[in-house]
């Protein structure tokens, strides 16, 4: 893994939001992470871990407080250029949760679509504007019928999918999947996943991909970090976190997700995640317990994991 | 066990200024006593709808009932006027919602408003209904109810809140408790909570909870009994084995094979292509038709009978029809057939000791 | 069941492919958000009725000074206090008959005094009736009613005032509807005003927020804390009392009920996704307020507009009325309403058409705005 290129790296990433004079809310407090080409990075956590402020950060639609996010080697964030600014604005792109409320409901599938062409100047004649935009709704399963429709005609799921056409019209190499299929019916959550899937292969995208429903995102990702309280706990392959998860919070999460299958569900055992019994001898630190498995722990807690995972 | 519940023929359907949605086309079921009876559909499958009438709740003069009956105690539930249908709500029937944040009352004491119930419906006195209403926290696991009780709801975090809301449904012994979709907006911790609790009360109460989700592994979590509404029909029901281990429907295998399992991880997951009908102008045969990759020629032509699968088991399509081909459902929803027959010996085990 | 097995024949069960083809299929007619509020609007009866009588006040209010030969300032004293006279409607009351309430020891004396009193010869009076006899009350006067050819009297039996004439002699038919105009001017001034800064400084202010939004409010409070009434005054003092002064006027503060509703609306739909994503796309600020932001907030744009336009037509009307309204020659309906009022027992037909007018105006304009909200009202839509 760690051979592969690195597209994006997230060092120390920080988002405090004022609340009032004297209190800050803490939604990022030093994450850090990379995210390497080609693969799917799933974040997880409950509402209000910060997940999704994380994503927006990186993507700046918010001013990171402190840290460094780097975009293939290159330092996204801080003062820059217009033209960087929209250089950047085209490689890094997103998707949002709401399908309701992520499509303006007062123009119609075309201009949504070919709004990223207009900006960055990608099509010269109405004519090529059309094909384009014509070429992208075939991509995302719907077709060009669709085009002079306003977004309220569509069922959720499809909008899903005009929505993932807007962000591929400017050709990305990196999105930021803001949970993109919460929103979604069952079937329809497993339409999104699957376009998603094949989207990546024929377009060779990299996706951050961050959801509270940890079955689909063990489904799509290739690792996966469990976010608590505006930290990454648990960071490892999605495979490796399922089969021996660490962090008593990762533990509590996995055993709550209830999965499609009533003998499973009988026989469930529910782990409760108590945060006082960690050991607060010293701040946890993120270290790496076997490759590419990381823990927010402490030393004693480190030895802990370790004779845990070698048994 | 015998039915508390029985709905017959049940059609809803609302006035827009775009024409008559046909919001629930014709649903029949039966809830027994204590058990629990899942209903699973889409959003716009009309799960909601059908709830709603069972409450009353259907918003006058855009919804109507034109046809059906939902009998409740020798009564017909849909045929009841307001009032008759007050001395109801509350009492035997009552209800929990989906977002707890605004299903409570603000600017109320949460005591109060567990309280209202029972002086109106029980004619409990102040004392004695706080009394109660202390018993009823200490029931859905909020500690130091007696301090609770003079808080407001914004004191209350999300998880609390929905015990609060559960507080209130139980407040008269319901014979009926009718979730719609009461976990969706909360944490999956959270959720495994207050499902947890809502088992933990049906033990101890015998109250029968029609549950509505689109959740299948919550239902696999809740429920004793499945019905699959698609379309403003109940397309399959039957016990919740009988749906996870031997569905027959087409939609149900889409539905299942929409979820990834632990190990699913290789193969894609089964999409269900399209979107659902507009319940203005719903098409004929069968609604299904179009997404169903098993489509016959008859399903454009004729709606499916329920097909009897078992004494507990029905579906709704005409695969299970005597001339109709003999289909392999997807290879995710063969894997748990597969499991059915073990399943079910060890259900039967389960059952005896 | 059994009867349904019969009828059904093994060929049904074919397997057909309709997954893909149809599954994606919009069943529901291609409708823009205008054309759908249109369709809602035209269902409301009474919007449908208040737009039908505003365009037909509008229209005429154009092309009625012009029908016919007479300027709404040219004085003719000769030509005072004509009622309504219009060929042809002669029987319907519009006959240019005046009918005056006289005193007299007998009907006899009040009649003569009458004629004398308004200067008629005798051979023009048409008719006369005795509405009170004698008493303690009147001083033991008879009332008498006369009707009169006044237009005859006066001479200009071959004139045809359609709505009367006033103190001056000056056609009000002219006059009112060169007033309709002023008032129609006013309402569309504020509408403007509404528009352009209203619309601009709230969306500027909400879309930017923190210190920017936090400066612009409080200006707004300024303002607002100024009562209308004083800024009128002053400017009267300043200006002449007329036309500039009342558009100053409506300029100063007439906007800040549409800023505050913009800002509002622009505060929760910045937020929304659909600005979050062309924002991701690189979208300048101009964009973002131009194309999502004012797009989504015009049918409250046009609803509120809907309602400043009649209650700046009856500001200025309120105005006039005590005083610091337009001045002569030059009218409104509400300065005809003015002078109309101190003879209005005598001249009812003066006050009567302005006030009609108006009161179409303003239920008109509310009726219409009240539809546009129903037809327009996000919360309405699914």
């Amino acid at each position: 893994m760690s051979s592969k290129e690195k597209l994006l790296e997230v060092k120390n990433l920080k988002q405090h939001f004022k609340t009032g004079r004297h209190s800050t809310v803490k939604a990022v407090d030093g994450v850090s992470f990379d995210i390497y080409k080609g693969e799917t990075f799933g974040l997880v956590g409950e509402s209000g871990c910060g997940k999704s402020t994380t994503g927006r950060t990186i993507i700046r639609l918010y001013d990171a407080t402190d840290g460094d996010v780097k975009f293939k080697g290159k330092d996204v964030h801080g003062k820059k250029s217009k033209t960087n600014l929209k250089e950047f604005n085209r490689k890094m792109q997103m998707i949002f949760q709401d399908p309701y409320a992520s499509l303006n409901p007062r123009m119609t599938v075309k201009d949504i679509i070919s709004e990223g062409l207009d900006i960055h100047g990608l099509v010269s004649t109405d004519k090529e504007r059309t094909d384009r935009v014509h070429n992208l709704l075939e991509t995302v399963g719907l077709n060009k019928e669709h085009a002079n429709r306003y977004p309220h005609e569509f069922s959720g799921g499809q909008r899903q999918r005009i929505g993932i056409a807007r962000a591929l019209a400017v050709e990305p190499e990196f999105i930021i999947a803001d949970e993109p299929i919460s929103a979604l019916d069952v079937s329809i959550q497993a339409q999104v996943v699957n376009l998603m899937k094949d989207l990546q292969k024929q377009h060779e995208l990299t996706y951050l991909f961050i959801a509270h429903d940890l079955s689909m995102v063990k489904y799509i990702s290739d690792r996966i970090a469990v976010m608590y309280f505006g930290k990454i706990v648990e960071l490892a392959d999605s495979d490796e976190l399922y089969r021996n998860p660490l962090h008593p919070y990762t533990k509590s999460l996995l055993s709550a997700i209830p999965l499609p299958d009533p003998d499973y569900e009988r026989n469930r055992t529910r782990i409760v995640y108590d945060p006082s019994k960690h050991d607060t001898s010293e701040e946890p630190e993120f270290r790496e317990i076997r490759p590419n498995h990381w823990v927010l722990c402490t030393t004693k807690e480190l030895e802990a994991y370790k004779q845990e995972i070698n048994n | 066990m015998e039915n508390i519940l029985e709905v017959k023929d049940l059609h809803v359907t609302f006035d827009t200024y775009g024409g008559k949605v046909q919001a629930v086309r014709g649903v029949n079921f039966n809830l027994k006593k204590g058990e629990t009876l899942a209903i699973v559909g889409e959003s716009g499958s009309g799960k909601s709808v059908t709830t709603k009438a069972l409450m009353g709740l259907i918003p006058k003069p855009a919804g109507k009932i034109p046809k059906g009956e939902i009998i409740f105690e020798g009564k017909d539930l849909a045929k009841l006027n307001d009032k008759h249908m007050q001395q109801i709500r509350g009492r035997d029937i009552s209800m929990i919602f989906q977002d707890p944040m605004t299903s409570l009352n603000p600017t109320m004491k949460v005591g109060g408003q567990i309280m209202e119930g029972l002086i109106k419906h029980q004619k409990m006195n102040k004392a004695k209904a706080k009394d109660r209403a202390i018993e009823l926290l200490d029931l859905v696991g909020i500690p130091n109810p007696k301090e609770r009780i003079n808080q407001y709801p914004h004191q209350f975090s999300g998880g609390m809140r929905q015990r609060v809301v559960i507080a209130i449904a139980l407040a008269c012994n319901p014979k009926i408790l009718l979730a719609d979709e009461p976990t969706t907006a909360l944490d999956v911790t959270i959720q495994a909570q207050i499902l947890e609790l809502m088992k933990d009360i049906q033990k101890k109460t015998e109250t029968s909870i029609v549950f509505i989700t689109h959740d299948l592994g919550v239902v696999a979590n809740v429920a004793d009994r499945v019905a699959v509404m698609y379309a403003g029909k109940i397309v399959e029901i039957g016990t919740v084995d009988d749906i996870f281990y031997n569905p027959k429907h087409p939609y149900t295998w889409g539905l299942l094979g929409s979820m990834p399992t632990v190990d699913s991880k290789e193969d894609e997951l089964i999409a269900i292509p399209g979107t659902p009908p507009d319940l203005m102008k719903p098409p004929k045969g069968d609604a299904f038709a179009a997404r169903n990759p098993y489509a016959m020629k008859i399903d454009t032509e004729m709606e499916p009978p329920l097909f009897k699968v078992s004494d507990t088991h029905y579906a709704a399509t005409w695969l299970l029809h005597e001339d109709a081909p003999q289909v392999e459902p997807p290879a995710a929803v063969k894997r748990r057939m597969k499991g059915f027959a073990t399943a079910d010996a060890s259900d039967e085990k389960g059952e005896e000791s | 069941m059994d009867k349904e097995k019969e009828k059904l024949s093994p060929e049904q069960f074919q397997p057909v492919d309709l997954a893909g083809e149809k599954s994606e299929e919009l069943t529901r007619p291609e409708l823009s958000y205008w054309q759908d509020a249109w369709i809602r609007l035209r269902k409301n009866k009474g919007a449908i009725m208040g737009l039908i009588v505003l365009v037909f006040i509008i229209l005429i209010s154009l092309v009625g000074p012009l029908l016919n030969d007479y300027e709404f300032d040219s004085a003719n004293y000769d030509a005072a206090f004509l009622p309504p006279k219009v060929e042809g409607l002669e029987w319907a009351g519009f006959n240019g008959h005046q009918t005056f309430t006289v005193q007299g020891e007998t009907p006899e004396e009040a009649i003569q005094r009458g004629l004398e009193g308004y200067e008629v010869e005798e051979q023009y009076l048409l008719g006369s009736e005795v509405v009170e006899q004698p008493s303690e009350q009147n001083d033991n006067y008879y009332s008498v009613d006369i009707e009169v050819d006044i237009y005859s009297a006066k001479g200009f039996e071959d004139e045809y005032f359609w709505f009367g004439t006033d103190s001056m002699g000056r056609d009000l038919w002219t006059r009112i509807w060169k007033g309709t105009q002023i008032s129609l001017y006013i309402g569309l001034l504020a509408a403007l005003i509404d528009m352009v800064v209203g619309v601009l400084y709230g969306g500027i202010s909400g879309y930017y927020g923190g210190r920017v939004d936090n400066y612009m409010q409080r200006i707004i409070e300024i303002l607002s804390g100024i009562p209308n009434l004083v800024v009128v005054i002053l400017m009267i003092i300043v200006l002449k009392p007329g036309l500039l002064a009342i558009t100053i006027a409506l300029t100063i503060t007439g906007w800040i009920g549409m800023a505050r509703i913009v800002r509002g609306q622009t505060l929760k739909l910045k937020n929304q996704e659909f600005v979050l994503a062309a924002k991701t796309l690189g979208s300048s600020d101009k964009r973002i307020l131009m194309k999502h932001l004012i797009p989504n907030v015009t049918g409250m744009i046009i609803i509120n507009t809907m309602f400043t336009i009649p209650s700046a037509i009856f500001f200025e009307a309120f105005l006039s009325f005590i005083g610091l309204g337009l001045q002569s020659p030059y009218a409104s309906l509400g300065t005809l309403i003015d002078t109309a009022f101190d003879s209005y027992r005598v001249y009812p037909y003066m006050l009567v058409y302005p006030a009609i007018i108006i009161s179409l105006l303003m239920i008109g304009f509310n009726i219409l705005a009240d539809g546009l909200r129903d037809a327009l009202d996000p919360k309405m839509r699914k």
